[in-house]
């Protein structure tokens, strides 16, 4: 009887650690510090290369420069996430090598969400930079796209965590923008900046709250594995 | 459940798969795509020496696959569960709720 019980609790540890290195692994967080770092990098740029086109636009009195800026801006925005892309594979690893390194089994994220993505996010700072949208508006709608491609892509590539906590700030950001709480430096023709700080505000607390839930469920996982440290013998 | 089925099952089970260690390395690999030695290590809480030799009996017994390649400089050694081993792991499940008690 006492062997039957013991057999059960071995099998509930087991299959207890085996949801907890799940979570640990979807909600391994800093890598997330890379976009991050990327997307300040992308304003910083950005911002000069608007300014600077824009005057050089009114000193020679061309309007048009305006399109070939904000082509140069879009440009530069989603080859950025290329360059991401190529970043984490090579140093997303280092963040937790020393707690050893696995890699889940991730669904790719269709293109058809990709451009979704693309068009209702970044559609929004075009409209409103011709004076078409309103910021109000074009700030809650770009906001609840990426908050949606956060949940959808966290879910897809088995980053459930990331995913929930970033995308329900992002749309918790849009439903304040709707509900007409005012944007700090948003002028009426120009929230991408603030868009970006936004993001990645949102994109920092994220990470470290996921982090701090990550150290919890390793605590968890010491705490429930079955073996204790050091105890298994060797036999077959 | 007859006693004459019971031994049954107790004879398919799988003695490589039942031992704890070498279950929970399974249950891991069944959920991820690859995993390291660190990893491993971490997760499971047991020495050095007791993984590498649970790891090499999985890998003899064709359960596991291991990948050796060098990152950069570095040697690095990864592991991932073989469709065998995900069959005899599925099977040892299938027998040990068949032996549960109601």
């Amino acid at each position: 009887m006492s062997d039957d019980i013991e057999k059960e609790k071995k099998k509930a540890d087991l299959e207890n650690l085996g949801r907890l290195v799940d979570r640990y692994a979807q909600s391994r967080s800093l890598p997330l510090l890379i976009p991050l770092a990327m997307m300040i990098f992308n304003v910083v740029l950005l911002v000069s290369v608007v300014k600077l086109g824009l005057a050089y636009g009114t000193r020679i009195g061309r309007n048009g420069i305006l399109i070939i800026v904000i082509l140069v801006v879009l440009w530069t925005f989603f080859s950025s996430i290329w360059v991401v892309g190529k970043l984490l594979a090579r140093y997303g690893g280092c963040f937790y090598k020393r707690e050893g390194i696995i890699e889940l089994q991730r669904e790719r994220v269709p293109i058809w969400a990709w451009v979704a993505y693309a068009i209702t996010f970044a559609g929004p700072v075009l409209l409103n930079a011709f004076w078409i949208m309103p910021a109000r508006w074009g700030l809650t709608i770009s906001l609840t796209s990426f908050g949606i491609f956060m949940l959808y892509g966290g879910k897809k590539h088995k980053e459930i965590t990331l995913g929930v906590v970033y995308g329900v700030l992002s749309l918790a950001e849009a439903a304040a923008t709707a509900i007409g709480v005012r944007a700090p430096f948003v002028s009426e023709h120009s929230y991408f900046v603030p868009l970006m700080i936004y993001l990645v505000g949102a994109g920092l607390i994220t990470a470290v709250v996921v982090h701090i839930y990550n150290r919890r469920i390793l605590r968890k996982i010491k705490e429930v594995r079955p073996f204790g440290e050091q105890q298994t013998s060797k036999s077959d | 459940m007859s006693k004459k089925q019971v031994n049954q099952i107790h004879n398919s089970i799988n003695r490589v798969v039942h031992e704890p260690v070498r279950l929970a390395i399974l249950k891991i690999l069944t959920s991820a795509k690859e995993v390291d030695f660190n990893f491993l290590l971490t997760t499971l809480g047991v020495t050095k020496g007791n993984l590498a030799t649970h790891i090499n009996k999985l890998e003899t017994t064709g359960l596991i696959e291991v990948k050796k390649e060098f990152r950069g400089k570095v040697p690095h050694t990864s592991y991932k569960i073989t469709k065998t081993g995900r069959r005899q792991f599925q099977k040892y499940w299938e027998n040990m709720k068949a032996l549960a008690p109601e």
